[in-house]
């Protein structure tokens, strides 16, 4: 078992690097509303004084990379201590102390490079990014079909119109479904990290890009489509089995 | 009791960080807590609003996972649980 004192130094380091975090994505998000890169969306935009946006959005990255940093940390340690209390359990069997799968930080990068299916993480993005594209083609055609008929909307007016924001918000959320289901699907192995990557990169790439994505909780969506796969593959199995 | 002071040192640490972190947010965007937020708090002083925030939604985070991390340290194995 592992004692109160022994946790209070890596709760201290990770309420450190989420403080770090939050700093970071506060300066990142300032800095890139200043340019014009991220922008409010509706309906907080008509809500906050056009002068507040940037100091909102700054604001807004300091406390989703706080959340964000601070949950997937905590979890992180509690499979870390977890895992702590079976190398003891090892050691105590007469292993030599630090023998353990995880005991070396080299050992965790190797076990962490064999777990992550470059191809299936590759797939996944690939696939968010093209439903991405062809579910913005459709705004596009409706708009230009709507111009067609002359009844035309302006770039803010489409940005503005609830329909359009709801359409995006499900467009995204099937998208990065899809993206981790299929990540899954190809990895067959460690679904919740390779559905998680799709996630990460589809963050990473929304925040270099102008588009509805970007945004951390890409990571969980993606995460629950590669965990539906999983469930999905083991009732193939049991199917296989039972036949 | 060292489950609880786990559980204890878990939300005490998420509720510090997240007073200190809500200080500094509401000092560079007040809007994010008076607009951003539902008006649970209702004061004028930006200190006691961040005070109030940082308390709530940290808490909701560090409980939780302190609460979880207190079992992964201090549940029983079923090995354990078996041995003399």
């Amino acid at each position: 078992m592992r004692s109160l004192k022994s946790l209070i130094l890596p709760v201290g380091i990770l309420l450190g690097v989420t403080g770090v975090s939050g700093l970071l994505a506060g300066i990142a998000g300032f800095v890139l509303a200043s340019r014009g890169s991220l922008v409010l969306w509706e309906p907080m935009a008509s809500a906050v004084p056009k002068s507040r946006h940037v100091r909102f959005l700054a604001d807004l990255w300091a406390h989703s990379a706080s959340y964000f940093v601070g949950g997937m940390g905590g979890l992180f340690l509690i499979g870390r201590t977890w895992l702590s209390r079976n190398e003891r359990i090892v050691a105590q069997d007469g292993a030599a102390p630090g023998a353990g799968r995880y005991a070396t930080l080299a050992g965790e990068l190797s076990d962490f490079r064999r777990r992550v299916s470059v191809k299936a993480v590759a797939v996944g993005v690939i696939v968010v990014g093209s439903s991405v594209v062809v579910g913005l083609g459709i705004v596009f055609v409706w708009a230009f079909v709507r111009a067609r008929l002359g009844r035309p909307l302006s770039a803010a007016e489409v940005r503005a119109n609830p329909s359009f924001l709801v359409f995006s918000y499900v467009l995204v959320f099937l998208s990065l479904l899809l993206g981790g289901f299929l990540a899954g699907r190809i990895a067959k192995h460690d679904f919740l990290l390779n559905g998680a990557l799709v996630g990460v990169v589809s963050v990473v790439v929304g925040i270099l890009t102008p588009g509805p994505t970007g945004s951390w909780l890409d990571i969980p969506m993606a995460a629950l489509g590669a965990v539906l796969a999983r469930s999905r593959r083991t009732l193939d199995e049991i199917q296989i089995d039972g036949a | 009791m060292q489950f609880v002071g786990i559980v204890v040192l878990s939300l005490l640490g998420a509720i510090a960080y997240g007073i200190l972190h809500d200080q500094v947010a509401v000092r560079v965007c007040v809007e994010y807590f008076t607009i951003g937020h539902p008006p649970i708090f209702r004061t004028e002083s930006p200190t006691l609003l961040a005070l109030g925030w940082g308390t709530l939604e940290a808490g909701l985070v560090g409980l939780p996972l302190g609460i979880v991390l207190a079992l992964a340290a201090r549940a029983r194995n079923r090995c354990e649980v078996s041995n003399p």
